[in-house]
């Protein structure tokens, strides 16, 4: 006997066919996460190889990277990312700090007598032994900022676990640090593409409102990194004019 | 509010929160080391505005000396969240180790709390104006 199913409560009660609750580990977003776990998330992949092979997908093909990158499970992997490139960025830009300190200050005028724009070769040593736990503070302090900003436009889409692990997967341009000179700023710029492209992903919003939600915290709290990036141009552009 | 068994991600969340927060303390000595090396906001020294996260670096030093006092006169915004990143990281280890609930939160805000954070960014921006 066919047995029909209950009328619809227009009051306010369940629908008829009202989905199963999803569990609490299971984030709403979750189900529509494209393809295999990244590379570096998935048990049993080599661990160099997943490194590597993750970070070429986040570099060449970061919308795809951030759409496999799950929303739900476990952040140790992430976090393990975030510390290894992080560390990578932050010896090379402090040994580029100790070895090139004195010839910038002779070659960019803009530098001339500015010995506080960089840091004693003690600092930047406790820097390069400190890394891996400034990484961690960097991460979730970044990640907080993304996330209030991602619900101010009304883009996130997922938790802040999420937001956490775009910020770590986004690290992968510290890599740029090797690069002296102009590798920090590259790098800052290519992050800020990354989170954009990230959240939009990851958060399954707009590419608008992930803009949005990354470049507010710089145009209201961070212009003086803008006015910093500004100086240190004008410094580089002074030293090139006055070498023709 | 409703509350929830926390996933294992919202207990490592919870634990990210306490180690950030432990080691921003205990790197105390580092932080007041660094702190002079940091360049003046170029925004002041250039328009002579303070930007929104001006006295940001001696809120903290302030706060590293115990000074509550000053760390709120200098940005009182930067002050608050500041303490409430240390005292919330502690909260957050304690929460883990209780196997406490997670508090299921919404991925939306509303309109009125929309304009109640931006009010109090702006508003902590001209305290910083005022007081520069």
């Amino acid at each position: 006997m066919a047995s029909t199913p209950p009328p619809f409560d227009p009051t306010g009660g369940p629908p008829p066919f009202a989905p199963p609750p999803l569990p609490p580990s299971v984030s709403p977003v979750d189900d529509q996460a494209q393809g295999p776990a990244l590379p570096f998330e998935q048990p049993g992949y080599p661990f160099l190889e997943g490194l590597y092979d993750t970070a070429r997908l986040i570099i060449t093909t970061p919308g795809e990277a951030f759409g496999r990158a799950r929303v739900s499970g476990d952040l140790g992997r992430p976090l393990l990312y975030a510390v290894i490139f992080g560390w990578i960025g932050i010896i090379a830009s402090q040994i580029y700090n100790i070895v090139f300190r004195g010839a910038m200050w002779n070659v960019l005028p803009g530098f001339a007598g500015r010995e506080e724009m960089f840091l004693s070769t003690g600092v930047s040593i406790a820097t390069m032994v400190l890394a891996p736990i400034l990484v961690l503070i960097g991460v979730f302090i970044a990640a907080l900022i993304f996330h209030l900003f991602l619900l101010l436009v009304g883009g996130a889409g997922g938790g802040l676990a999420t937001t956490v692990k775009v910020v770590c997967y986004a690290s992968t341009v510290q890599i740029t640090q090797v690069v002296p000179f102009c590798g920090g700023i590259v790098g800052g710029l290519w992050a800020l593409v990354l989170y954009i492209i990230g959240f939009a992903a990851a958060h399954r919003t707009s590419h608008g409102k992930a803009a949005l939600a990354v470049l507010l915290p710089l145009v209201l709290c961070c212009v003086c990194i803008a006015a910093a990036v500004a100086m240190f141009g004008a410094a580089i552009w002074a030293a090139i004019a006055g070498s023709r | 509010m409703r509350l929830t068994t926390p996933s294992r991600e919202a207990r490592q969340l919870a634990l990210l929160w306490g180690v950030a927060a432990a080691a921003a303390v205990a790197l105390r000595p580092f932080w007041l080391a660094l702190a002079p090396l940091l360049p003046a906001c170029p925004m002041r020294a250039a328009t002579g505005v303070p930007c929104p996260t001006c006295g940001t670096t001696r809120t903290a030093v302030a706060l590293l000396s115990g000074d509550f006092p000053a760390a709120l006169l200098a940005n009182p915004l930067a002050a608050v969240v500041a303490v409430g990143f240390v005292v919330g990281g502690a909260l957050a280890v304690i929460w883990v180790c209780a196997r406490g609930p997670a508090p299921v939160l919404s991925q939306r805000i509303s309109p009125a709390l929309r304009a109640a954070i931006v009010a109090v960014l702006l508003a902590n921006w001209a305290w910083v104006i005022a007081h520069r």
